[in-house]
């Protein structure tokens, strides 16, 4: 921070401001008796600059639940309800009673059709999951 | 010392305090005229010093330090009021006539320094007596080099005048 040519500029300064700088450096002022009360009082207090390892526990958790927050955020805007129901939901094994009815499911909320010999279909094999409503065969 | 105020040892938090204040209040009292306002200075660079001690690195200065955290502290103090407009003129009020000039004490750094305006006090303080240079007070203060040095120049020609001294063109910095 220092100018490091200080013996240069001590030289080249008139005398009356060496004067002055050599005044400056011996100058002590008597602090007002109160002063260390004050002080006093202020260390006393909780301060926000804290050591060093409080700072960082501070930012670390504080990194901790932003990320957290996103995670929960993501989750919610990349997966909609009804899908992930399908991921979420229990896993049947093939070999289980379940394992036809379950896969069936999930194709339906995957894509809206409605599940084969629950009349959702025609013989021909034409309907539409979007002419079912009554009145349109 | 240093130790025992960093555990924060109330007892050597007192010792560095007597031992350090009356400088310090000596460099606020340079750049804030107000014996309250340098007081109030001095205790806030006291109580950052001693909260932040941990800071300070082995083989740094420990005077330095203290140094750098008052001036600025006093920077501060001088910005939050407007203090520190460059080119900033002493008010003619406050202006010293040739008979208190003559009775003006040339040992009284204190009453010499009062008689400059903010700004140029604050850059012959940071040139002069804290050996600080152009490039460093620039961005210290926001301002330009050629600001600095035409400030320091104002600064030293109203000084000299204070003094009864012919400036010359010679001693600029």
């Amino acid at each position: 921070m220092k100018d490091n040519s200080d013996q240069t500029k001590l030289r080249q300064q008139p005398e009356w401001e060496q004067r002055l700088k050599a005044e400056s450096d011996a100058l002590r002022c008597s602090p007002d008796p109160g002063s260390w009360e004050k002080l006093n009082t202020l260390l006393a207090r909780p301060t926000v600059s804290g050591p060093r390892r409080v700072r960082w526990l501070a930012r670390t958790l504080v990194a901790a639940a932003a990320m957290l927050g996103l995670v929960l955020v993501a989750r919610h805007t990349l997966l909609p309800a009804d899908h992930s129901v399908v991921w979420s939901g229990q896993e049947v094994r093939e070999t289980q009673p379940g394992y036809f009815d379950h896969y069936l499911a999930a194709a339906h909320g995957l894509t809206g059709y409605r599940p084969v010999g629950e009349g959702g279909a025609d013989a021909a094999g034409t309907r539409q999951p979007w002419s079912d409503a009554p009145g349109t065969e | 010392l240093i130790e025992a105020c960093r555990r924060g040892d109330r007892l050597a938090q007192r010792r560095f305090y007597d031992r350090h204040a009356p400088w310090m209040l000596g460099i606020c009292r340079r750049y804030l005229t107000g014996v309250a306002e340098a007081e109030d200075a001095m205790i806030r660079s006291m109580h950052r010093a001693l909260t932040r001690l941990g800071d300070l690195r082995e083989g740094h200065s420990l005077r330095a330090w203290l140094r750098r955290i008052a001036v600025n502290e006093c920077l501060m103090d001088l910005r939050s009021r407007r203090l520190m407009v460059p080119g900033e003129e002493v008010p003619e009020s406050s202006m010293t006539g040739p008979d208190a000039i003559d009775q003006m004490a040339e040992k009284d750094l204190l009453s010499l320094l009062e008689k400059l305006a903010p700004g140029y006090r604050t850059i012959f303080n940071l040139y002069v007596l804290e050996g600080y240079n152009h490039r460093e007070i620039g961005e210290l203060l926001g301002i330009s080099l050629h600001t600095s040095k035409s400030q320091l120049a104002q600064a030293r020609k109203r000084l000299a005048a204070l003094l009864g001294k012919t400036f010359t063109a010679e001693h600029e910095g």
